[in-house]
């Protein structure tokens, strides 16, 4: 059992992942762009922390950078550490780097076809994720394939082992994607929108599949979304991303149930609600600005229902609102700060 | 309430492969799909992937023919309709796209892809026209100043914001909206929601919504229609829907959603494995394959839709089922907390608009001048 939604983290978290002060930045011929800036967050053996933002928030650019993938150049990572198990990543050489993918560290992405070789077997392409990192037999690596079928409950796996890409469905796909990149039991899984192009009843499957797989080899899961729907199923802790920056992080119940950043307020009053309709939508004006064209002071500030003049001065720090809780708003909480309505 | 919309019996098969030996096989993306709109409600019409609910999204508006089938919009059979008839009709009914980046034309400007349909059916004059498309605009929250521009310039819910002008452009009485607000970010997806609702009450809108979000669904329709592969398994008014599902498929595609709310993750009934093939649907109920509660006659007999007390079923055994598990859908409520500072947001966002509506009138007095 992994401990429940929300549990504090132990005294002396072993920390697999501790990203520290993190800015990614895209180099033009003219100028460079700050895409990620200044982002921080811990994650521990068997937890499951959930970045969560809207498009261009960088949540995606954040875990490439962790892969290692980030296109370089344009993209470079600017500041900040990434220690896995302890050490920074930056400072490894490509092969090393390329060692660890795919057998400590592995990702899932949201189209399970792109990321699938068309011209090779389920099997073969299994089978290679054990090779590549394992000394084994050729005979050995399918019995590991295999498994890992059976572990993904894919029916009939000794027939879908000989079968190619094309033959699947989108579920099947992930499935198979799930199960390449649990094959070397890896001490980090990062998920970036995994469910995002199945069907609600085959995201279901997705979720309680990996959620119930995570709990038996204690791998920590960083799961990339937009779906608060999602987050609430399988995270423990979240961190909740805006035009590049963390905006507020605690754990899962925290957020829900006592949101801090307006950003965070914002977005579940935009969520439709499946309890009833009588409510209209709150919204957020307008949209998240150009990289290019970042407020000074807060980035959400122009959004914001809640700014004053200070919001424009510096961007807010990330300040602790209660244990464990932290919100990068002056105005937080906002009841001490805001007038409440006539 | 009259009709506004009657479609009976819809079908739509479409062959693929086949070659000189070999027979095409055929998709049975549509079969048998009947069911009446009445004026002035948002009917959903919900399912997964290769239900076939855009198909019969496109069967409505005759962007494709159906193979069998009749559609009535106002009592006229669309099927006898020629060129000029046609036009006529899709004045009246009009579509709004999932994809604001391919829906419109990118080497068009705003005012020509909003303005084009009033050209189209030839309504005044240039001036006219012209004055009409900033007026759209304004409607659906562009400024008229940017009317110049090309679509490349807009995001994701302004473009979406263009495809509701233009769909509005020729007055229609109906629109069709094939899921269009699943391809934006949920701030901007509310912002679209919104905005469609208050269309619909300021022009006396019927509304169509094919999507497969349940809760967007929850909260825009009057009365929702759930398809399983190219057939209709339940309608029912909206909140008796969501409070009492009585079909096992409608059961499970509730269930599957996972809530916004971290004290509800108890593990769940899923539906084991995929959606089948429409080119190779099952015998009897199509759902029957995955339905937990499957007996020999759902592999054997096809069950027709059946009244339920105001709302219709299609499953042989519904008043057998066991009663749902205590309403799932309901869920706990805010916390204190929580509804403190939605309250909060809600009560400073009016204020914000209020401030940025005073800036805007007097900006669009200017922008509107200019247009000129």
């Amino acid at each position: 059992m992994s401990p429940a939604p929300g549990s504090p983290q132990p005294a002396e978290p072993s920390h697999v992942l501790s990203v520290k002060g993190l800015s990614i930045a895209v180099h033009g011929r003219e100028r460079s762009t700050t895409l990620v800036e200044d982002v921080s967050f811990s994650l521990a053996a068997g937890r499951t922390l959930c970045l969560v933002g809207e498009s261009g928030c960088g949540k995606s650019l954040t875990s490439l950078a962790i892969m290692g993938l980030l296109a370089s150049p344009p993209l470079a990572i600017t500041q900040g550490e990434i220690l896995f198990e302890g050490r920074d990543v930056r400072g490894l050489d490509p092969r090393e780097r390329a060692d660890l993918r795919g057998d400590r560290m592995t990702m899932i992405f949201q189209e399970p076809m792109t990321s699938l070789n068309p011209a090779f077997t389920i099997g073969d392409q299994i089978a290679e994720v054990v090779t590549r990192h394992r000394d084994v037999t050729p005979e050995q690596a399918s019995g590991v394939a295999l498994e890992m079928l059976k572990k993904v409950r894919i029916p009939a796996p000794e027939k879908r082992l000989g079968e190619f890409p094309h033959q699947l469905s989108g579920g099947m796909r992930q499935r198979i994607m799930i199960a390449m990149a649990l094959a070397n039991a890896p001490r980090l899984l990062i998920a970036d929108e995994p469910t995002t192009a199945l069907d609600v009843t085959i995201q279901a499957q997705i979720l309680s599949l990996v959620r119930q797989l995570q709990r038996e080899t204690g791998s920590a899961m960083l799961l990339i979304t937009h779906d608060l729907g999602v987050v609430a199923e399988v995270a423990d802790d979240v961190a909740v991303m805006y035009a590049g920056r963390v905006v507020e992080r605690a754990p899962v119940d925290k957020i829900f149930d006592d949101p801090q950043h307006p950003y965070t307020i914002g977005l579940m009053g935009s969520l439709p609600s499946l309890t009833g309709r009588d409510e209209r939508l709150a919204t957020i004006p307008g949209s998240v600005p150009a990289p290019e064209r970042m407020p000074k002071g807060c980035r959400f500030a122009p959004r914001c229902p809640f700014r004053i003049e200070a919001c424009d001065a510096a961007p807010p720090p990330l300040i602790e609102v209660a244990a464990g809780h932290e919100a990068a708003c002056i105005r937080a909480p906002l009841e001490l700060h805001v007038t409440e309505a006539a | 309430m009259s009709a506004i919309l009657q479609a009976d019996g819809l079908k739509k098969y479409f062959k693929t492969g086949g070659g000189l030996f070999s027979k095409p096989t055929v998709v049975r993306a549509v079969d048998d799909v009947s069911f009446s709109v009445e004026k002035g409600e948002t009917l959903a019409i919900v399912g997964e992937s290769g239900c076939g609910k855009s198909t019969v999204g496109r069967m409505l508006m005759r962007l494709i023919e159906p193979t069998a089938g009749t559609v009535r919009f106002e009592g006229q059979d669309l099927g006898g309709l020629g060129e000029t008839g046609l036009r006529k009709l899709r004045g009246d009914m009009q579509m709004v796209f999932q994809d604001p980046f391919s829906s419109l034309n990118p080497r068009m400007t705003v005012a020509d892809i909003v303005g084009e349909p009033l050209w189209l059916h030839g309504q005044g004059s240039t001036r006219e026209r012209r004055e009409k498309t900033l007026e759209l605009l304004r409607t659906v929250g562009l400024r008229p100043d940017l009317a110049d521009r090309f679509p490349h310039e807009f995001s994701g819910g302004q473009r979406q914001r263009i495809g509701i002008a233009r769909a509005l452009a020729s007055s229609p009485r109906l629109v069709i909206g094939d899921e269009p607000v699943s391809a934006l970010d949920v701030s901007i997806q509310a912002q679209v929601i919104n905005l469609l609702e208050d269309l619909k009450e300021r022009f006396a809108l019927t509304l169509i919504i094919i999507a497969h979000d349940l809760a967007v669904i929850r909260h825009m329709s009057d009365r929702v229609i759930v398809m399983y592969l190219g057939s209709i398994v339940e309608v029912a008014p909206t909140a008796a829907l969501y409070a009492e599902p009585l079909h096992p498929y409608t059961r499970a595609l509730l269930s599957a959603i996972p809530l916004p709310i971290p004290g509800h993750r108890a593990e769940r009934k899923l539906l084991e494995g995929d959606i089948p093939s429409p080119a190779n649907p099952p015998s009897g109920c199509r759902f029957h394959t995955r339905c937990p509660y499957a007996q020999k006659r759902c592999s054997d007999e096809i069950p027709l839709l059946r009244d339920a007390g105001g709302r219709t079923v299609a499953c042989h055994f519904y008043e057998d089922l066991p009663p749902e598990t205590a309403g799932r859908a309901m869920g706990p409520a805010d916390s204190p907390a929580k509804a403190r500072r939605l309250a909060l947001y809600r009560d400073h966002r009016r204020r914000q608009d209020a401030v940025v509506t005073e800036k805007a009138s007097a900006s669009m007095t200017e922008a509107g001048n200019r247009g000129r």
